[in-house]
């Protein structure tokens, strides 16, 4: 659910539109996603009721779709923050992207989410990943949360 | 001073989680009682029973959908939000939540 391809540390992005086409591409690419493209309105679909920055310089986007093929996440801290939504002008430079199957077999990878959801609301969780170094060294802090729910 | 609330957002993954954290520290930091339910793709976790809707001084409501069991709140002071001001306004809100209170 986590994987380090998924994982991109400072990358040279400064729209909503460049960093969601970077991140599909990817779970594309590893096989996460049946369709790319649907998978993308669906979570510009998402934007569209309430932009999911939620402040923090945090955006998740997300879409449940049955053209997810596994659970993923991903994560993408970029160079300089920049506006994710005109319509609360949140600067944003953590993203994670999150794709869920409509029908979910079972509960762990949405715990998973949750527990991942209610990390990022605390600062030193946030700290940690803003001083990693390395793609491994941000992968293995996400991954921890992954083992403390026993997924 | 005890708040009891539920969050709850659209896809059921992420606000709703999120919004439980920032209401927790919140009441935590100000050495409330709390406790908050989630309506989420888990479905209901931390369900709040008849009991903690007796002893609560007020209920804080922040959803951005229809949740079950709405009518267990019935005659409680009741703060409604979207479930995004319990993340981005958490100071306020909690706030508003205690003035009720005084008021009635």
């Amino acid at each position: 659910m986590i994987e380090k391809d998924l994982v991109f540390l400072d990358a040279d992005l400064s729209s909503r539109e460049a960093v969601l086409d970077t991140i599909i591409e990817k779970a594309d690419q590893l096989n996460y996603l049946s369709d790319k493209s649907v998978f993308k309105e669906g979570v510009l679909e998402r934007e569209e009721t309430i932009p999911t920055s939620v402040g923090f310089k945090v955006a998740i986007p997300h879409c449940r779709s049955d053209v997810v093929n596994h659970p993923f996440v991903a994560f993408m801290r970029t160079t300089q923050d920049f506006i994710w939504d005109t319509r609360n002008n949140e600067t944003v430079d953590f993203i994670f992207m999150i794709g869920v199957p409509e029908s979910s077999g079972d509960n762990l990878h949405l715990k998973f989410l949750s527990a991942i959801s209610r990390k990022l609301m605390k600062e030193e969780f946030r700290d940690s990943l803003r001083s990693a170094k390395t793609t491994q060294e941000a992968y293995d802090i996400l991954e921890s949360i992954n083992q403390s729910i026993g997924g | 001073m005890k708040i009891i609330g539920v969050t709850a957002c659209p896809t059921g993954i992420a606000h709703t989680y999120m919004a439980q954290e920032c209401l927790e520290s919140e009441c935590k930091r100000r050495g409330f009682e709390y406790k908050i339910e989630t309506q989420g793709s888990i479905g209901i976790e931390n369900e709040l029973t008849e009991a903690d809707v007796e002893s609560a001084d007020v209920v804080i409501l922040a959803v951005s959908i229809t949740i079950e069991g709405e009518e267990r709140f019935e005659g409680k002071p009741i703060i409604r939000a979207s479930v995004d001001r319990a993340i981005s306004d958490v100071v306020r809100l909690v706030d508003e939540a205690v003035a009720l209170t005084q008021n009635s």
